[in-house]
């Protein structure tokens, strides 16, 4: 009996194992476990068998039939899962065809750099600020110790309105706006429109610039250095050389020009640098100290710097464009490449 | 300006490469914008006599020349009609070199043999275009090289002079500012005069003393004027200047070299009466250019008792002209103030080599020099007598008398610049541009007068000087918390970023228009409307009352190149007058505007005809974008705005502001943009938005008791609005009604004309008690009945 019990097993674990179907294992499970299966029968001859033998036989019967459910379970699940396979593999989708989306919106490359560069400056603290696009005469040249007459007012090509007002040259009165308004110490960045009356292929008579002003007690030219050479090293590579050039702005002194060593040719010379090697990339300087009197800060118990930048011409160095008037057009062939 | 580096050689030894000083001028604040190589690589250009002139034998309009060159002579074709036998000309042999690359060589022209080219100025690189062969004065040198006789060949730096440096806008003065950049002495301007008593009177009766502290007159009579030497002549032209007549050449030369300007009065013209003062109203002066020119009461003159004689420091007057006859001047040499200068230019619309110097100011000290330099020229060239009495007058209280002094501190200094520079190397420094230094004063020599004025100038010119490199790098030692973003900027940063994720693409279009682009958009110019006094052009003279407006151009603009779908979004500003006209209202907005499918490329049947400009999903569009900035609840009323279609549009309030617009665009506008389709708009005003006070939302308990749902289907008049019927819904739901929706929506023939059918959920929940099916149904009867009996309807 025990030898027809381990043949029983033997056999049925290999049709177990040969089985191809729920139908064929369920066929397995009545033909050897049901009630009127194999193993029933080999047990029917039990009640034959010696006291000594009949636990042994029943442990090995149990035995049998536990391995035999654990086997027919276990084929099951293959089964299902191969079964389940195939039906996935019958209905499928081309999935090399185009997606279907609500298709991602492009940001403007001008914002893009607005945001480029104000995250690296909110590394160091400063926060954005706005002002007005329409600005009086006394925030755009006044108080930023540009009088009128001044020859400085040739560098600005205004545009004004009829009822007075001039559209801001520069970011630069936000700068004032922002010390009227705000007790030292001041860590801000003005990004914005800006408008000067000029229309070629490297000027628009609408650009963007952040201005950048930092006030406090004994801020220096070494800050401003520090500060500017850490934005540069940022935006265009730590391995640049950055240069500071002497320069003039009315509301600023010392003020300086600050160029990067030429990214494409590395300072050979090439038509983007037009064979100087450099770029020039903005212009910064210590607040002069009749801004300061303006907004009715002591000059003599503060100090600081002041930057501008064109985002317009950032933005043309970072993404190769060659014509300003392509940020304007906002042709869709040109917007979504960015 | 340009600077001809032979003309600065006069005045300081240049011995390093012009693109090493370049740098050095760059870095010491004076920006080289171009080093231009003059006629570079032209060669074998020599001064020639024409011996002989015979007509040539097939051509009507060309000569057969022999021209000798000192040593041999060649036979030469040449079509000019200005040349004569005996005549000095500079010729090119075979194997020179011209401007441009030209290369001469032997030619036959027309079957006669030619060995070279007689040249004009405009063949030799010297001006733009000339009327025949450039003839030579009778002492140029036969046979020598004319390249080098004539200085051909040069180098022009042109430099940026930036407002704070008048005193560079000179050849003396940039060869000073050379000097101390190379250590190498500045060399003086020869101003030797021999001067001969006139005793011819002049007066100068100054009315405008504070305006012109400094006025000068001197007599140079019996002048032999000619042309021009051709060297001055030829520094002239590289300085971008045109050569006149001598006289004129002359004062232009000794501006340029000085920066000093002068003015020439034809002596005979003049009377002998000067009186500097400042216009009458509406005076006028018939000035140089040949222009009658009417002054304002601002303008300083320099006048006869017979009236205005020259606008002060601009230009001079036709009436005592000089000209190529005049043999007897008076040369002025003055200082004039540099903002009446500048006004004065802005009210008579004139601009001037020598306004452009007196604006930025003059150096006072450098009047009289430069006088006697002109003088000194004018003698050596021309001959002349030089009145030995230089007529002066001068205002001695003023305060550019007196030597301008800046308190001096090295410590302050090296504070500004975060430097660590000694006091002796501060001194050095500023010692070599001619600032002194006395304990703690620093003397500002009178060419810088004006520029200097505090103690940061000194820091200035000590760190160009040193060099900007020479000062450390430090990162700011504030530690400032930044500043709380404003809710503007995070409302609008949130919003560019959901719509950005929407498939909207960012546009920045420029606030100005032209009246029909307002018109083409459905609005109009108004008083409010801002205008430009100065606009580019007509298209550009508005500012916009509504982003709409730019918009609509780019959809235009992209529609017109086959690219009819599209998505657009733009953050910027519409503009209105006050009513007080004194300020400007700028209202920041986010505006869209598209026509497109909802999905990009659905090409499956099931997305293909969702649309995104049906008036439905802008409005879902919309109220989505606000709900994403703030939980206050949405009101949605009617709205009329004319560029919209007629019933589907409207505008979103929170807590009864205003917040934003939308509707469809009105076929009428659509049509004048070549938009062919529905096309949305939406415009969320983000100064009004952030305006809202945002509650923290407060947890509320979430029930742990089952919901349960009853359904409506409605038959309702088409006139009746779903507003009508969620309105009375709320009016009289039962305490246990947690929320309604709209599940379906048709209409049918069957239904019939004027029906439509509505669908409704009503969920019905407590958060304490556990609803039977019979309270559920009462409630949901009783609001049922309400409806019917209501508002007309049929429950299906």
């Amino acid at each position: 009996m025990q030898k027809s019990l381990e043949k029983l097993k033997q056999d049925t674990l290999i049709t177990i194992k040969n089985s191809t179907s729920i139908q064929e294992l369920e066929d397995i499970r009545v033909n050897t476990l049901g009630k009127k299966g194999a193993l029933t029968d080999i047990l029917k001859g039990v009640k034959d068998l010696s006291n000594e033998e009949k636990p042994v036989i029943g442990k090995l019967a149990n035995e049998v039939k536990t391995a035999l459910f654990i086997e027919i379970d276990a084929k099951r699940a293959t089964l299902d899962t191969e079964a389940l396979n195939a039906t996935l593999l019958n209905n499928t989708e081309d999935i090399t065809l185009p997606a279907i989306s609500f298709g991602f919106g492009h940001t403007h490359p001008i914002t893009q750099t607005v945001k480029e560069v104000s995250a690296i400056f909110a590394r160091l603290g400063f926060s954005v600020a706005e002002g007005p696009e329409v600005e009086d005469d006394y925030h755009n040249f006044e108080a930023l110790n540009i009088p009128e007459h001044h020859p400085a007012r040739d560098m600005h090509d205004t545009f004004y309105l009829t009822a007075g007002q001039v559209m801001r040259t520069h970011t630069s009165p936000v700068q004032i706006r922002v010390m009227e308004n705000t007790p030292p110490p001041i860590m801000t960045l003005a990004p914005g429109k800006v408008y000067r009356c000029d229309f070629d292929v490297t000027h628009s008579p609408v650009f963007h610039q952040i201005e950048g002003l930092y006030v406090d007690k004994d801020v220096s030219f070494a800050h401003l250095k520090g500060t500017l050479e850490f934005f540069l090293k940022e935006l265009f590579g730590k391995d640049l050389t950055v240069r500071f050039r002497p320069s003039y702005f009315p509301f600023t002194e010392p003020s300086t020009e600050v160029d990067v060593q030429c990214f494409k040719c590395k300072g050979a010379g090439c038509n983007l640098c037009k064979k100087t090697g450099w770029i020039e990339i903005l212009g910064a300087g210590m607040v002069n100290r009749n801004v300061f009197r303006s907004v009715g800060y002591d000059p003599d118990a503060l100090s600081g710097f002041a930057f501008g930048l064109g985002i317009d011409r950032i933005a043309m160095l970072k993404f190769g464009i060659t014509d300003i008037r392509l940020l304007y057009e906002n042709d869709l062939r040109f917007l979504k490449q960015f | 300006m340009k600077y001809p580096i032979s003309w600065l050689k006069e005045y300081v030894d240049i011995t390093i490469p012009i693109t090493e000083l370049a740098d050095k001028l760059s870095l010491a604040g004076l920006e080289v914008e171009a080093i231009e190589t003059v006629n570079d690589g032209i060669s074998n250009v020599v001064i020639g006599r024409i011996e002989k002139i015979t007509p040539h034998p097939n051509a009507d309009k060309l000569n057969v020349t022999q021209v000798f060159d000192g040593t041999t002579s060649h036979q030469i074709v040449c079509g000019a009609k200005n040349i004569y036998e005996g005549a000095l000309v500079p010729v090119s042999l075979p194997g020179a070199v011209l401007p441009g690359g030209f290369k001469i060589k032997k030619a036959k022209l027309r079957d006669v043999e030619s060995n070279g080219m007689i040249c004009s100025e405009s063949e030799l690189g010297c001006c733009e275009k000339s009327d025949g062969i450039w003839l030579l004065p009778s002492d140029a040198p036969l046979g020598a090289d004319f390249i080098q006789w004539a200085q051909l060949i040069d180098v022009v730096l042109e430099i940026g002079i930036l407002p704070n440096r008048g005193d560079c806008q000179s050849i003396i003065g940039l060869a000073r500012e050379i000097s101390v950049l190379l250590n190498s002495p500045l060399k003086a301007l020869n101003t030797e005069v021999q001067s001969t008593p006139l005793n011819q009177p002049l007066t100068i009766k100054n009315d405008a003393n504070t305006l012109c502290p400094l006025y000068s007159a001197r007599r140079i009579v019996n002048i032999s004027q000619s042309a021009s030497p051709i060297w001055l002549r030829r520094r002239l032209q590289l300085c971008d200047i045109r050569p006149i007549s001598f006289l004129v050449d002359i004062t232009n030369y000794v501006l340029l070299e000085t920066g000093q300007p002068l003015h020439a009065f034809d002596q005979e013209k003049l009377a002998e009466n000067i009186i500097i003062r400042l216009a009458n109203d509406k005076e006028t002066i018939k000035t140089l250019d040949g222009q009658r020119r009417e002054l304002s009461k601002e303008t300083l003159c320099i006048a006869t008792p017979k009236g205005i004689q020259a606008i002060a420091g601009i230009m001079g007057g036709a009436d005592t002209e000089v000209d190529i006859h005049t043999q007897n001047i008076v040369l002025e040499s003055a200082f004039f103030d540099a903002q009446t200068i500048r006004k004065g230019c802005h009210s008579v619309g004139l601009r001037s080599e020598s306004a452009a110097r007196f604006e930025k100011g003059v150096d006072i000290e450098n009047c009289i020099n430069a006088a006697n330099r002109a003088c000194h020229l004018i003698q050596t060239i021309a001959g002349g007598t030089v009145d030995e009495t230089h007529y002066i007058d001068k205002n001695d209280t003023h305060p550019l008398f007196n030597k301008k002094t800046i308190a001096f501190d090295d410590a302050i200094i090296n504070r500004l610049l975060g430097s660590e520079f000694t006091r002796e190397e501060m001194v050095e420094t500023l010692e070599k541009i001619g600032i002194t230094i006395t304990n703690s004063t620093a003397h500002i020599p009178s060419w810088r007068n004006a520029d200097l004025t505090e103690y940061p100038c000194l820091a200035e010119e000590i760190a160009r000087l040193r060099g900007f490199d020479q000062i450390p790098s430090k990162l700011p030692a504030t530690a400032l918390p930044m500043m709380k973003t404003t809710d503007t900027t995070r409302i609008k940063t949130q919003l560019m970023t959901h719509f950005n994720a929407l498939g909207f693409t960012e546009c920045i279009t420029f606030p100005m228009l032209g009246e029909k682009d307002l018109i083409n958009a459905g609005f109009e110019k108004t008083e409010n409307t801002p205008e430009f006094a100065n606009p580019l052009t007509q298209n550009e003279s508005l500012l916009r009352p509504s982003l709409l407006a730019s918009l609509l151009k780019v959809a235009q603009h992209n529609i017109n190149r086959q690219m009819s779908s599209f998505k657009l979004i733009e953050n910027g500003h519409s503009y209105a007058l006050s009513s007080d006209k004194k300020t400007v209202k700028q209202t920041e907005w986010i505006t869209l505007l598209f026509t497109d499918t909802t999905y990009s490329n659905p090409y499956k049947p099931s997305y293909k005809d969702i649309r995104l400009d049906n008036i439905l999903q802008i409005k879902g569009l919309l109220i989505d974008s606000i709900q994403s900035i703030s939980k206050a609840e949405i009101t949605i009323t009617p709205n009329e705005k004319q560029q919209l279609h007629p019933v589907h549009q409207g505008q979103v309030s929170l807590s009864d502001k205003t917040v934003a617009e939308f509707g469809q665009l009105h076929p009428s506008i659509a049509k004048k943009f070549n938009i062919q389709t529905d096309c949305g708009y939406i415009a969320i005003n983000i100064d009004e938005l952030a305006k809202i006070k945002e509650e923290t939302p407060q947890f509320k308990e979430i029930s742990k008791l089952p919901a349960s749902r009853r359904d409506i289907a409605l038959a309702i008049k088409k006139s009746t609005t779903y507003d009508d019927i969620s309105t009375l819904i709320k009016q009289n739901k039962s305490k246990y009604l947690t929320d309604f929706y709209t599940f379906d929506e048709f209409e049918s023939e069957k239904l019939g004309k004027d029906i439509k059918s509505i669908a409704i959920a009503f969920i019905y929940q407590s958060t304490d008690t556990n609803l039977t099916d019979e309270d559920i149904n009462t409630a949901h009867k009783k609001l049922s009945e309400t409806l019917i009996e209501k508002l007309d309807i049929q429950i299906r």
